[in-house]
């Protein structure tokens, strides 16, 4: 049984740390703790509804679809929310993403409906037996674009252009805007990405469930995954979010589906208490 | 004076005043020309407005809550008051900034490559290969965490990130603060070697006046937000008032 645990707890958490790559390179970028990142998970579900179901189109149709409007929306909320708002205290930051992730699931409610939807994107089914282990077709396809979006990502950020110039405003807002860069349309880009990020998991997990504002939930796993990965880093982002669905799939494996919680906000706890840079972040090295 | 003085400017401030959101008045009718090619040192002891002219120069004053309130900033002619603080710099405003403000997490030759975004990327490689040779020590070490870095190290990095960008003027704000003498007057010995190479315009924020007098051909004091003198380096260093505020009982070795 341990191996079968073992198995979708790292495929789960393939797609949870997509979800907090998304988080982290928000939070990297613009220092903006997103609130909002389980929602706009959630409304990636729904995109590959509108997608497929109510414009009919065929899988490669939905996933283009998703990815321009998850990307459009990302823009949008900087543009519209954040921007307006840089300078001020931490707390209105947090604030507005709070709203924004209340008024995304009032939207999604009034146009969609309260309840669940189905979401059938044609991806392959069935399962295969790999050793003592059986895996589900879609997990695995989960797993594999996850971690082909997170290389991808990976490699926009360390060897692009606009990769290296996302790295620096991270590093200190000032220093690049002293050195020419448009820190807004990074921050821009920035959004976009991890909004981006969030949508495609949520495509996964609407179809590994059901389409539903609950998916915001799960979405927010995001967050003790950052936390416990360290914030500032973006590997620890991709390994925390294993961690968690590890954590999740034995917990609810062994103990109950309900434990779940408590074992993935405990660690979140003691690491707040012990280690707040997270496990792969770094100590800051002064105040910026 | 001033149609003759605006061709050949490369930067001209006019008039200008600027306030703090808090505070009375932090600058009031400040105005000063660099000429193409000229390097001018800016005096004035802490507190006396260099940050603020440096800021408003800059397009940085609103990120600190302050105010240009009138008058008029020209980079070569074009008007930047009020611009962007990014877009000032593509118009040609290089700017090694109190602090160092190096990018930390970022190697050197990261660094310099954010400093070379905004021109072409010939020019930008030229640019970065140019730097090294002025500065070998940021060669030794292109791969290094900049963070990783002595302080003298960094402010090498910071002047070389504003050179990559291939800026028409230099704004160098405080470079010797907590710098040892000797490394000091190494970087500013660059400094020469910068404008023989590139004909950059320098404008050098200096609490150390013997130093900034040493190495312009121009300078300006500046008190209470008001400029009180200007003229030649060697006349400004011969005035009493210079000698006795900023000088000290040195000043006579100059």
């Amino acid at each position: 049984m341990l191996m079968q645990f073992l198995a979708s707890g790292f495929m789960l958490g393939s797609v949870y740390g997509l979800v907090a790559l998304g988080f982290a390179a928000i939070y990297k970028a613009t220092r903006v703790f997103n609130f909002a990142q389980g929602m706009l998970m959630a409304t990636g579900a729904y995109l590959a509804v509108t997608g497929s179901v109510v414009l009919g189109l065929p899988l490669v149709g939905t996933i283009a679809f998703v990815v321009v409007a998850a990307g459009t929306l990302g823009v949008v909320i900087q543009w519209l929310l954040i921007r307006p708002l840089a300078g001020r205290p931490l707390l209105a930051m947090v604030m507005i993403t709070i709203a924004l992730s209340i008024i995304l699931r009032a939207l999604i409610v009034i146009i969609f409906g309260g309840g669940a939807q189905t979401l059938r994107l044609g991806l392959p089914e069935g399962s295969f037996v790999l050793g003592s282990v059986r895996i589900s077709a879609i997990h695995a396809t989960a797993a594999g674009v996850s971690w082909l979006c997170m290389a991808l990502f990976m490699v926009f950020f360390r060897f692009s252009k606009a990769g290296l110039l996302m790295r620096a405003t991270a590093d200190s807002h000032e220093a690049a805007v002293l050195s020419g860069v448009n820190v807004n349309r990074i921050n821009a880009t920035a959004w976009a990405l991890g909004t981006i990020l969030a949508a495609i998991g949520g495509v996964f997990l609407g179809q590994l469930q059901v389409a539903s504002v609950e998916l915001e939930n799960i979405g927010l796993l995001a967050l003790p995954a950052v936390v416990i990965g360290g914030l500032q880093s973006i590997p620890g982002a991709i390994i925390g979010g294993l961690l968690v669905g590890l954590i999740e799939q034995l917990s609810s494996g062994y103990i109950s589906p309900k434990a779940r919680d408590i074992f993935v906000y405990v660690p979140l706890l003691i690491i707040l208490l012990v280690r707040p840079w997270g496990l792969f972040g770094e100590r800051e090295l002064g105040r910026v | 004076m001033s149609g003759v003085a605006s061709a050949e400017a490369v930067l001209e401030v006019q008039g200008v005043f600027a306030a703090y959101a808090a505070k009375a008045t932090a600058l009031s009718d400040v105005s000063l020309t660099i000429p193409a090619g000229g390097m001018v040192a800016l005096l004035g002891s802490n507190g006396a407005g260099k940050t603020t002219l440096i800021k408003a120069i800059s397009g940085l004053l609103p990120l600190h809550h302050g105010t240009l309130v009138s008058g008029s900033v020209r980079i070569a002619g074009t008007n930047i008051t009020g611009l962007r603080a990014d877009r000032i710099v593509r118009l040609g405003l290089g700017q090694v900034p109190e602090g160092r403000l190096v990018f930390k997490h970022l190697t050197v030759e990261e660094n310099l490559q954010v400093g070379a975004a905004v021109v072409p990327r010939a020019v930008g490689r030229e640019r970065i290969a140019a730097v090294y040779d002025l500065f070998p020590r940021l060669a030794e070490r292109r791969r290094q965490q900049a963070g990783l870095m002595s302080g003298g190290e960094q402010q090498m990095l910071a002047l070389g990130r504003a050179l990559a960008s291939a800026p028409r003027i230099l704004l160098i704000d405080e470079l010797s603060l907590g710098l040892a003498p000797i490394i000091v007057k190494a970087i500013y010995a660059q400094l020469r070697a910068v404008r023989a190479a590139f004909g950059t315009a320098m404008l050098v924020v200096e609490q150390n006046a013997k130093l900034a007098l040493e190495i312009c051909d121009t300078a300006y004091v500046l008190e209470r937000g008001v400029i009180v003198m200007s003229g030649s380096a060697a006349e400004v260093a011969a005035s009493d008032r210079i000698r006795e505020s900023y000088l000290g009982s040195s000043g006579g070795a100059l």
